[in-house]
């Protein structure tokens, strides 16, 4: 079983580190593209996730979301399904 | 016939050892001061090599955004730096931006994204999907095509130390025969890194005098052990006169020839007889309709290595014959160091100054000219002189030489109104 909460935390500090976003400051409605976070910086933390947690994320899917809500969603899924 | 589109320089943005801006290092080197000190970008205690020209105090975030200032190489950031400071201020107000091309080169593009990927790979994880991006080296035409929006031909010429000059003369042709009324060229390259000067001190090609910066790069001088490794940018804005009159806007200077050849010969030294090098001035020469005794100043390639120095000699001899003795002749990295990609556009951006303000830049540290060096150089102190034209110079590892010649512009020239 993967953790939420630590995948969580590794998503935060790469938007912390890499966009100066708050995680926590963001309401599920709001959309990436907003934020500046293109498909670069999307698969820039898959690819961190994938490294550090033997996570495995479709390409497909990853490429439908469009808000922090539905990013969060697909690790809580990625999660419960581990 | 149809007359030829002449081409000039509207706008110039430099980035250099010497400061960010055209002022600081136009300053600087008419002042004959000195972009060599001791590096910071790494840890270099144990390396062989540990004196570089690094932009000094330069701080990505007055050009970027964070994202940009954490994402993007620095080859980037330094060329995203110089085309700010070239077509920031609505520079290019008035164009068609799908008229206006992007020529911006890169000798060796991001070694530092190369570095983390491959470091990266090595630790058994997979590398990030930046680090294609990063290292290629099309990365600064590019994000400077996407910041300003210019949507004409796009890419970016690579021949080594030549590059960025190839970029000028690709660009003014890209002009002359029609395929955009405005060009942004230029080059960058930020190399100084542990894995490219290591192998350019086992090459030989780098000075070691690490407990003397200043005094490290000395082109033509009997004593020279290599060139200092600089890293920066340079942009130009490019475009036709016809363009520049219908926007108002002042041509500084004419970029009036091209000329290219191939040394054909070795991978890295050049041919001693300086007889390809020789030919690449003489058609740039022809290409701007002009006599090889029309030509004032040479900013020399000039690098400082044992084999380079002589053989561009030779080659400024065999080209200008007896006015060889009457001419100019100054390499300008003795202050810079070696720009690499970016090395011909920040040279012939020096030969436009030159012109505009009448001033010729010396060759520092030339205490004791090698005896097979036997030119005017221009050392120790700028030297006051009208330079109606000027002619640059740029052999690269490869083979790849390169000359541009840049002409001062007069009132009849641009077709003054009435």
């Amino acid at each position: 079983m993967k953790s939420y909460d630590s995948i969580r935390r590794d998503v935060a500090a790469f938007l912390a580190a890499n966009y100066a976003i708050e995680l926590d400051s963001l309401g599920p409605e709001t959309k990436l593209e907003d934020l500046g976070f293109d498909s670069l910086g999307m698969f820039s933390v898959v690819t961190l996730l994938e490294n550090k947690h033997a996570l495995k994320f479709e390409s497909s899917m990853m490429l439908r979301v469009r808000t922090v809500g539905d990013l969060l969603d697909i690790l809580r899924a990625q999660c419960s399904a581990a | 016939m149809r007359e030829r589109t002449r081409v000039g320089i509207t706008q110039m943005g430099l980035v250099t050892p010497l400061g960010i801006g055209t002022a600081p290092t136009w300053e600087g080197l008419c002042a004959g001061a000195s972009g060599i000190r001791p590096l910071t970008l790494f840890d270099a205690s144990a390396s062989r090599v540990r004196i570089a020209g690094e932009v000094p105090g330069f701080d990505p975030r007055r050009f970027l955004d964070f994202k940009d200032t954490q994402r993007l190489a620095r080859v980037g950031q330094l060329g995203v730096a110089a085309a700010e400071l070239a077509l920031g201020a609505g520079a290019l107000d008035g164009l068609e931006r799908e008229e206006v091309g992007t020529l911006v080169s890169s000798g060796l593009g991001g070694p530092d994204a190369i570095f983390t990927g491959v470091r990266e790979h090595l630790e058994g994880n997979s590398v990030s999907p930046l680090f294609i991006p990063m290292a290629m080296t099309n990365l600064a035409a590019s994000v400077i095509a996407q910041r300003f929006g210019l949507a004409g031909p796009s890419y970016s010429p690579v021949s080594a130390c030549a590059s960025s000059a190839d970029a000028i003369g690709l660009g003014m042709r890209l002009i002359r025969h029609g395929y955009a009324s405005a060009c942004v060229v230029g080059g960058a390259d930020a190399a100084i890194n542990p894995v490219v000067m290591s192998s350019f001190a086992s090459m030989r090609a780098l000075s070691r005098r690490n407990d003397d910066p200043e005094h490290a790069a000395r082109p033509f001088a009997l004593d020279r052990d290599g060139f200092v490794l600089g890293e920066g940018a340079c942009v130009l804005l490019l475009e036709s006169f016809e363009s520049a009159a219908r926007r108002g806007v002042p041509i500084r200077v004419e970029v009036a020839g091209y000329g290219q050849t191939s040394d054909a010969g070795h991978l890295t030294a050049p041919r001693p007889e300086g007889d390809r090098v020789a030919r690449a001035m003489s058609l740039a020469l022809a290409d701007a309709g002009l006599a090889p005794a029309d030509v004032d100043y040479v900013n020399a390639h000039g690098t400082g290595t044992l084999l380079s120095d002589p053989a561009e000699t030779r080659a400024i001899h065999r080209a200008f014959g007896e006015h060889a003795r009457r001419l100019a002749v100054s390499s300008t990295k003795s202050m810079l160091g070696h720009l690499l990609g970016a090395a011909g556009a920040v040279e012939a951006a020096i030969c436009a100054l030159s012109i505009e303000h009448g001033v010729i830049p010396p060759t520092m540290n030339l205490t004791e000219p090698d005896p097979a060096c036997d030119l005017d150089y221009v050392p120790h102190h700028a030297r006051h002189q009208s330079v109606n034209v000027a002619l640059t110079n740029s052999q690269a590892f490869g083979g790849h030489n390169v000359a541009l010649v840049l002409r001062r512009v007069h009132a009849a020239d641009v077709g003054a109104p009435g």
